[in-house]
């Protein structure tokens, strides 16, 4: 089966036209680095099967990070049969760098120009055919997210798969194309050995690059490293002062003017497009950040006000089905009480327990509608460049931001996006303090305990555990940069694309995806672990657990001067099998629905928590031990269980001492 | 006008139930001749109409355009923003104070006689109004400078913001009518409907227009020969 790759630079849409073609639902998202590995998918087209393989953005063929490795060396040695460079329409110079390499590596390519109508809103005009007859290879136009030039793309596909075309030969210049000469005659008597994806002009400008890649696959072929090296480094000084990766790079550039040549087009003048006036303001450092809480807000508002009837509805839905259980047990049983161990076991553990779970799905689905809006449109990217500047301020890097930011979704994919961070001290700093980031399977505790003792400022709250989050975060990942992972810091390179319209199909489907993990959670993960805790409560076992750690909280009182129940402690154990199972926890040992026969309400219950309590009680939450999944992933990527066990002792030390400070804070401000 | 008079006159003249009849009969032999003109046109016919007519309507909103670029237009612009500004700042410390817990002692009994506006549900959002207004605000000295790009970027993220929490709280309206319900029909009560005319959804009125000429004034699109150019390769 005949194999193409989709390569570009971050954010250009190659994911967007790798679900086009292959019909898949690989995430998608409008800031760099969603792709992180290498994603396989299939595609048919007139009874011609192609293995579609995309590839994590990268700008060149000098990879800095894990990620750009990844694509680099996919491209060099499993050498697809053709090489599908995505580009954005809207900043062809740039895009066209890598293509300028990957004609150098004599790669078979077809050029897409993704995203025409956001040059087009810039007011760009490329014509294509102009480009190609300067390149010598076809370029199409594409709109992936409409859909829009799909067709054609997977019909020129398939043309050159089976007539593969041959680009022109890059032509260099000056002293560049003298040095290249040296050095293929340096490396032309074994050149016979080189193989056919090593051409020896991609080897030769590598070189001059000094690329320890390059360097190995030159050793393969039985070149002396201690004999070339010399002479290429006596040429490297000769001409260039001892550093020649700057003036190839300006040799490339030149070349992709030259390709450029009558290919744009501009019709905008004086006029500010859209994306850039919305760039002007949302990036500006004084007044950007007050935008973005108050963007914030209005999300939380949204989520919390809007979703209020919904999740009333789904409560009268499970209050009815706990009734109906007690009706159908006492037509059984007939003894008239409707109690007994079955019907208890039902609503106990199902009803109570994943039913406490459930009712916020509407708050769920929300608040991912409009994490997915932000996300399409772009703003996240600006909130990351944001972020940077502010932190950057004390001393921390910037590349962390957007793992960061991917943790309040989940931190399981966001600790797999810092591969995307280039320096290691600044990748294993941004995996431990990520799970301070809140991710959405806090929420439902949230909104259970902040809902609960704070109804009116339930939104309020809840916005401000996610910054406390940010803030704590910011704070440790400064203190680990300075102790335990010193070493340089690394500036924040991220693309700015601009503003897109978010498609509602792209909305929906994120919301549904991320809606129904958490079905699937609730009724696998969440459910056995509620019937385990329901089992351990009717043993008697967890009592002991939980007792053992509310006698950790000795300093935390409720609003009658007692200490906080041992269910509390339960919950809080539980919480390590997944975030969401406190609630059904709680659920479970409190009681959640009126209807369940002498047990209080579980609202009822969290009221008598009071502020202060309830206050700590929610940052512990927020910042202690993150969830199996994560510690899992943690191991994966920092390939040890040193790190993994550190941060399940770090967070958790840093949860108990912060929240133990709200505690005393709240109490000493509210003097309850 | 003389020309269109007499045609008109001529029109009425002939117009007769026979020639309507026969009116219709010629469209349909018109339909069966160009299929284009019937109803039943092949939807990518139908979306490629609907494209050409987006296209020209591109062109007629590029010459509004240039028209809402003129400059006796930026003085209108500014002085609807300073106003707009000022009674954005008014309701979000308005709505702010309210926090305090004094809304029925002070200012003359102001807030128990617009209690209709919902302050008390609205004093966090008040802080996100006074934001609202200093955006809008921000951009007056640009104009003044004659920055009109900058001006204009700063008022359109100001009334966007403005738009935007006019559409939550029109959400937040429809959720508190079916709150209003769910309550009525699980405790088999009549059903109370509490809701409010909150500022931000009253401010958002007179937000959304001004939004609409700042987009409006930066609209760009290409003539009709660069838009062949640019559609020429698109399926």
């Amino acid at each position: 089966m005949p194999k193409i790759a989709l390569l570009g630079n971050p954010n250009v849409g190659k994911s967007v036209i790798f679900n086009a073609l292959t019909g898949l639902n690989q995430t998608i998202a409008n800031f760099p680095g969603c792709t992180v590995e290498k994603k396989e998918g299939g595609m048919v087209f007139e009874n011609q099967s192609i293995e579609v393989i995309d590839l994590p953005g990268i700008y060149s063929l000098s990879p800095h990070s894990i990620d750009e490795q990844v694509s680099r060396e996919y491209i060099v040695e499993e050498n697809p049969d053709l090489v599908v460079v995505v580009l954005d329409a809207s900043n062809l110079e740039r895009n066209l760098y890598l293509t300028v390499q990957l004609l150098e590596l004599k790669a078979h390519v077809l050029l897409v120009l993704n995203m025409v109508d956001l040059a087009k809103g810039k007011g760009i005009i490329i014509n294509a055919q102009k480009l190609s007859d300067n390149l010598g290879i076809p370029v199409l136009k594409t709109v992936a997210s409409k859909g829009i030039g799909i067709k054609t793309l997977k019909a020129k596909i398939c043309e050159m798969l089976a007539a593969p075309n041959t680009a022109k030969p890059i032509e260099w210049s000056g002293k560049i194309k003298s040095s290249l000469d040296t050095i293929k005659e340096l490396i032309e008597p074994y050149a016979s050995r080189l193989e056919r994806n090593h051409p020896i002009e991609w080897i030769a400008a590598s070189l001059l690059e000094e690329d320890e890649y390059v360097w190995q696959i030159v050793e393969r072929i039985g070149l002396k490293r201690e004999i070339l090296e010399p002479e290429i480094k006596k040429l490297i000084d000769d001409n260039y002062d001892g550093d020649a990766i700057v003036p190839l790079v300006d040799s490339r550039y030149d070349i992709v003017k030259e390709f450029l040549t009558d290919v744009q087009k501009s019709y905008i003048g004086k006029r500010w497009a859209l994306s850039d006036m919305l760039d002007e303001v949302l990036t500006n450092r004084i007044i950007g950040i007050p935008i973005f809480l108050t963007i914030m807000w209005g999300v939380f508002q949204l989520t919390f006000t809007v979703g209020k009837p919904i999740v009333m509805l789904v409560e009268l839905l499970f209050d009815k089905i706990g009734d109906l259980v007690f009706i159908l047990s006492n037509l059984m049983d007939g003894t008239g009480k409707g109690i007994n161990p079955v019907s208890n076991f039902i609503v106990g553990a199902l009803v109570n327990g994943v039913g406490a779970v459930m009712v916020f799905l509407p708050y769920i689905a929300i608040l991912f509608i409009a994490m997915a809006i932000l996300e399409d449109t772009g703003y996240i990217s600006r909130v990351a460049y944001l972020m940077d500047r502010s932190m950057n301020k004390i001393g921390l890097q910037g590349q962390a931001i957007i793992p960061m930011l991917l943790g309040f979704g989940c931190n399981v994919p966001a600790i797999m996006a810092t591969r995307g961070i280039r320096n290691e001290n600044d990748r294993k700093t941004t995996i431990m303090i990520n799970g301070f980031m809140s991710c959405s399977a806090r929420l439902p505790v949230y909104i259970l305990i902040a809902g609960t003792i704070f109804p009116a400022l339930a939104g309020l709250v809840t916005l401000s555990l996610y910054v406390i989050g940010i803030l704590v975060g910011i704070l440790f990942a400064w203190i680990l940069r300075n102790t335990l992972f010193k070493g340089e810091k690394s500036d924040l390179i991220i693309e700015l694309q601009p503003f897109t319209y978010p498609t509602p199909k792209s909305v929906f489907l994120k919301m549904w995806n991320q809606t129904k993990e958490f079905i699937k959670k609730a009724s696998t993960i969440i459910l056995v672990a509620v019937v385990a805790i329901y089992l351990l409560n009717e043993a008697g076992i967890l009592e002991y657990l939980g007792r053992g750690i509310s006698y950790l909280f000795w300093w935390m009182k409720d609003l009658n001067g007692n200490r906080i129940g041992w269910e509390y402690g339960a919950a809080l154990l539980s919480g390590l099998v997944a975030k969401e199972v406190i609630v059904g926890t709680l659920g479970t040992l409190l009681g959640f629905t009126s209807t369940t026969p002498g047990d209080p309400s579980l609202m009822l219950t969290i009221g008598i928590l009071g502020p202060a309590a309830g206050m700590a009680l929610l940052v512990f939450i927020l910042l202690y031990s993150p969830c199996i999944a994560v510690l899992a992933v943690i191991k994966q990527e920092t390939k040890s269980w040193r790190w993994m066990l550190f941060s399940l002792m770090f967070s958790t030390v840093v949860a108990y001492t912060f929240s133990a400070l709200m505690y005393f804070l709240v109490k000493l401000i509210l003097g309850i | 006008m003389i020309k269109i008079r007499q045609r008109r006159r001529h029109f009425k003249r002939h117009s007769s139930k026979q020639d309507k009849v026969q009116k219709r009969e010629r469209v349909l032999v018109e339909d069966e001749d160009h299929p284009e003109l019937t109803r039943a046109i092949q939807w990518r016919e139908r979306r490629d109409r609907r494209l050409m007519r987006f296209t020209k309507h591109d062109h007629r909103r590029r010459r509004l355009a240039d028209k809402l670029n003129k400059q006796h237009f930026t003085y209108w612009i500014l002085g609807f923003t300073i106003i707009l500004g000022m009674v954005y700042l008014f309701f979000g410390f308005a709505s702010v104070l309210t926090l305090a817990g004094y809304t029925n002692k002070i200012l003359w009994g102001f807030y128990s006689s617009t209690s209709f506006f919902g302050w008390k549900g609205h004093a966090i959002t008040g802080v996100a109004l006074i934001i609202t207004g200093i955006i809008i605000l921000w951009s007056v000295p640009f104009y003044f400078r004659n920055k009109i790009q900058q001006g204009d970027s700063y008022l359109i993220i100001g009334s966007g913001i403005g738009v935007l929490f006019g559409f939550i709280y029109i959400l937040i309206i429809l959720a508190d009518i079916l709150k209003g319900i769910v309550i009525g029909l699980s405790d088999a009560t009549p059903i109370i409907i509490e809701t409010y005319f909150y500022p931000s959804f009253l401010l958002a009125m007179f937000a959304i227009p001004l939004f609409r000429t700042i987009a409006l004034r930066h609209f760009v699109a290409p003539t009709e020969e660069e838009d062949e150019e640019y559609e020429e390769d698109l399926d």
